[in-house]
Formats: structure tokens, C-alpha cells, sequence
């Protein structure tokens, strides 16, 4: 049954990526980019440094401007200058590889910012909102704690509360765990698995292949700018077709 | 060398001494809010993604700041005479314009030190570009240069006494004036020395106490990193 709603979703895609190219100057980036994300769908996107999968993941909510080719989520063009992507953005949660939680806010008024700024909430809806979900990452006690004053991990749970609190209807991940401590890790991909077990549509870049095998529908291989591998997890993981992406396998679960 | 010490004729003139004194504070005042405005405003151009805002940046903050302030004072009185600005308006603009360019530069430098992911995380979450900046850069911004702006304030204030020379009745002003009628040199301008001292030292004291203690959230960033 789960698969056949996964067929339906599949019709009408959340995330269209069609032919994407950018460049820096004369160094290409990206090239030509294509892939789609159902709706609930969690895709991992990995690759060696400088393979422009943070890029590519960037170019989503419009924090990079591309050249050529065209993005929409949920059907509203990324790129067109009509678009409002203030609004856009609202619907599409975003957590960073350095966290960026603001330094001067406690937690609570990190994750209360955008609902009162951006979606208009009232303060007492937007911080009633902002406890609970600090409850759901399991950090309710640091309501009042500046970031400087929680760990990464910690940090990083309150970056996710603060994606969730404008209920977006997709999720990005930057490396999101790329700058821990590793005994910091797990809690942080706890309460990605969580997410994605609540039916989240999800990208996520990370090198966390243990959290792709669990968790991820499909596996996005990058290399230089291109998707060489776009693949079913299962299929990823057994027998990658391209050669560079086995040898990325072989390097990064050999250690 | 048998000069006395006359403080007498200094004291007799208390009341134009003390209206200086408040012009030079307008003045200064005025000029402070007015380059703070510029200051923010060329400083976050300066800062922009399009090419347009920024060049008109550099040439705001390049030619401002290469005349001298002696010529924006004569041009703002003199060269405009037709549009019959008051004095101390003139003085003002020709303040303001001048001390904005070094505040725009300080006002660049402070957003470049905020890590670029936090203008990054504040727009992904769906704030405009100026709630972004009013928000989440600023506010950083602004611990990060509070001692450099304390240093062009308290430049504003000395500059200020420039004005006299296009008759603004600062404090500058009327001690020349009190000279001319007391022949007391130099009692008259030791005490306008000390009224500039004591009024730059306020200004640059304050903000280095406000710098002090509300800098915490930043600094255990930056030991953290």
C-alpha cells in the first residue's frame, strides 16, 4: 500500500529540478541538473567536496541564483523575477552545515523570529508554537539559552525547530552534520528520522550513508557540477552504476 | 614672561560661552544622526549583490572623504549661496556628508564581519532583505564597530569647530569673538579646551561602556569559532 501512494504522489513531484547549469565566471558549478522530488519523499544527495550538491540544494530556495534551466516547488518557478521568494521561502525549511543560529537571540526567539516577522503570527501563537517544537527536539529546558552557551548538536536541534516553525512542506539539509563533534551526531540525525518517519518531504546533503540506508527513498550521486547517479536507495547502495560513485562508496564506508 | 591669569572677563561672558557650547552640541548632534543615516545607508550598498549599488558606494565614500572638510564648509556657505541655506545648516550637511563617508566604511566593515550564512538563514526563513539586515546583521553589525564609531563621533564633534568660519556661532566662534573684545587668549581657549575635552570624552566614554557590556553574545561567538 505504502508504495502504491508513493506511485500516486509521484504524479504531481514537489520539487521539479529541469536542467540546471551555473557557473562562477568560467568555473561551471552545476551542469545541467535534473531530478524530481515526490511529495514525502526523502532523497540523500552526496558526492565528493566541490561536487556543487550544496549548491545545487541552495538553488532550491533561491539562496544561489542559477543561469539555466528552471526550478519549481510546488509549482512556482524559483527562478522567474515574478516570484515572490520571500513567501516561497516560507514554505521551505532550511538547516545549515554551521547551524547559524542568530548569537544576539536566545533559542526561543531564534525560532520565534520568522513566525512573527515573516508569517505574522502574534507573539503568544508563535512562542506557544517555538516551545513545543523545542519539546519535539527535546530541548524545552533551553528555551532562554543563547547558542553560545549549547553545543553543536544542541544548536543544531534548535536550527531545525526554527526550519519547522513556518510548517514548511519541504525540508533542506546542508551537511547538517558535517560540523559536530561525532558523539553529537545521532541526536541530530534522531530527529531527522523522526521527521522523515512523519512523512516530511526531505534533501539531504550528507555524507551520513548510515542515515541514507535508513531513511532515504532515493540516493543522488554528484560529481564536478553533474547528477551522475540518481538511483533507488537499494540500487545505490548494491550495485552503483558509475564507476566514480563506487569508488566514493568504497572510500567513505571504509573508514 | 609676567602674565596674569584673568578668568574675570572669561566669567563676565558666561552666557555667550554657554550658547556656543549648546550650538556646538546641535551641531554636533544634528551631524551625528544625519551620518549615521548616510553612514548605514552607503555602507549597506556598499555591501549589495548588484554592481550598481556598490559603485555608487565607492563614489560616494571616495569623493566625500577626499575634499577637505574646510572646503565642504566654504562650498555648502559660499558656493551655494544662492540657495540661502542658514549657517549652521550648512554646517551640518558639510559635517554630515563628510563623517558619513568614514561612517559608511565603518558601517561596511561591521556587516562584512556577521558571517555570510546568517544573512543566508535569515532570508531562507523567509524574511525580506531588509528585515534580514534590520534583524539578524545589524544587530551583530553593530557590536563589532561600536569602538570605531565612538572614534569618528568624537572626530565629528572637533570637526564641528570647522563651522565657525562660515559665521555658525559654535563655541569656536564665540571664543574668537570673546578674544577680540577681552584680549584674553589665553584663559578663553583653555576653557573651550576644556569644554571639548570634557564633551568628546562623554561621548566616546558612553559608547565604549555601552560596547562593553552588551558585546558578550559576540565575543564567546568568535572565542567558540
Amino acid at each position: 500500500m505504502a508504495a502504491a501512494l508513493k506511485v500516486n504522489a509521484m504524479d504531481t513531484p514537489t520539487i521539479v529540478i529541469d536542467g540546471v547549469s551555473k557557473a562562477y565566471g568560467a568555473t561551471p558549478v552545476l551542469r545541467n541538473c535534473s531530478t524530481k522530488i515526490a511529495k514525502g519523499e526523502v532523497v540523500v544527495v552526496c558526492g565528493p567536496s566541490g561536487s556543487g550538491k550544496s549548491t545545487l540544494i541552495k538553488c532550491i530556495n533561491g539562496l544561489e541564483p542559477f543561469q539555466s534551466g528552471s526550478i519549481t516547488v510546488e509549482g512556482v518557478e524559483v527562478g522567474s523575477p515574478r516570484t515572490n521568494l520571500p513567501k516561497l521561502r516560507m514554505r521551505i525549511g532550511m538547516v545549515f552545515q554551521h547551524f547559524e543560529l542568530y548569537p544576539h537571540m536566545t533559542a526561543l526567539e531564534n525560532i520565534m523570529l520568522a513566525q512573527v516577522r515573516a508569517l505574522k503570527r502574534s507573539r503568544a501563537e508563535a512562542e506557544a508554537r517555538s516551545r513545543s517544537l523545542l519539546k519535539r527536539v527535546g530541548l524545552e529546558a533551553k528555551a532562554d539559552a543563547k547558542p553560545a552557551n549549547l553545543s553543536g548538536g544542541q544548536q543544531q536541534r534548535v536550527a531545525i525547530a526554527r526550519a519547522l516553525a513556518l510548517d514548511p512542506q519541504v525540508m533542506l539539509f546542508d551537511e547538517p552534520t558535517s560540523a559536530l563533534d561525532p558523539e553529537m551526531i545521532s541526536e541530530v540525525l534522531d530527529v531527522m528520522i523522526e521527521l522523515a518517519g512523519d512523512g516530511m518531504t526531505m534533501a539531504v546533503v550528507t555524507h551520513e550513508m548510515g542515515f541514507a540506508r535508513r531513511v532515504a527513498d532515493r540516493v543522488i550521486f554528484m560529481d564536478q557540477g553533474c547528477i551522475v547517479e540518481d538511483a533507488a536507495k537499494e540500487q545505490f547502495f548494491a550495485a552503483p552504476a558509475s564507476e566514480r560513485a563506487r569508488e566514493f562508496l568504497s572510500k567513505i564506508l571504509a573508514h | 614672561m609676567n602674565y596674569t591669569l584673568q578668568f574675570g572677563p572669561i566669567w563676565d561672558n558666561r552666557a555667550l560661552i554657554l550658547d556656543g557650547f549648546v550650538t556646538t552640541i546641535l551641531l554636533s548632534a544634528a551631524a551625528l544622526v544625519l551620518a549615521i543615516l548616510i553612514g548605514v545607508v552607503v555602507g549597506t550598498a556598499a555591501t549589495a549583490q548588484g554592481r550598481t549599488p556598490r559603485l555608487l558606494s565607492i563614489a560616494y565614500v571616495e569623493s566625500m572623504r577626499n575634499i577637505p572638510l574646510l572646503i565642504h564648509m566654504y562650498f555648502w556657505y559660499n558656493g551655494l549661496a544662492f540657495l540661502k541655506i542658514p549657517a549652521f545648516w550648512c554646517g551640518v550637511l558639510g559635517l554630515s556628508l563628510y563623517s558619513g563617508a568614514y561612517v559608511a566604511e565603518i558601517v561596511r566593515s561591521g556587516i562584512g564581519s556577521v558571517p555570510r550564512g546568517q544573512r543566508q538563514a535569515a532570508l531562507a526563513s523567509g524574511l525580506t532583505n531588509a528585515q534580514a539586515m534590520l534583524f539578524v546583521v545589524y544587530p551583530q553589525a553593530i557590536r563589532a564597530i561600536i569602538p570605531s564609531l565612538a572614534s569618528v563621533f568624537s572626530q565629528l564633534i572637533k570637526d564641528s569647530s570647522l563651522a565657525s568660519v562660515i559665521a555658525v556661532a559654535d563655541i569656536t566662534y564665540q571664543a574668537s569673538a570673546i578674544e577680540g573684545q577681552t584680549f584674553r587668549t589665553f584663559e578663553i581657549y583653555i576653557t573651550v579646551c576644556l569644554l571639548y575635552l570634557a564633551l568628546v570624552t562623554l561621548v566616546s566614554q558612553t559608547l565604549t561602556i555601552l560596547s562593553g557590556t552588551r558585546g558578550d553574545g559576540l565575543t564567546r561567538r568568535v572565542a567558540d569559532a
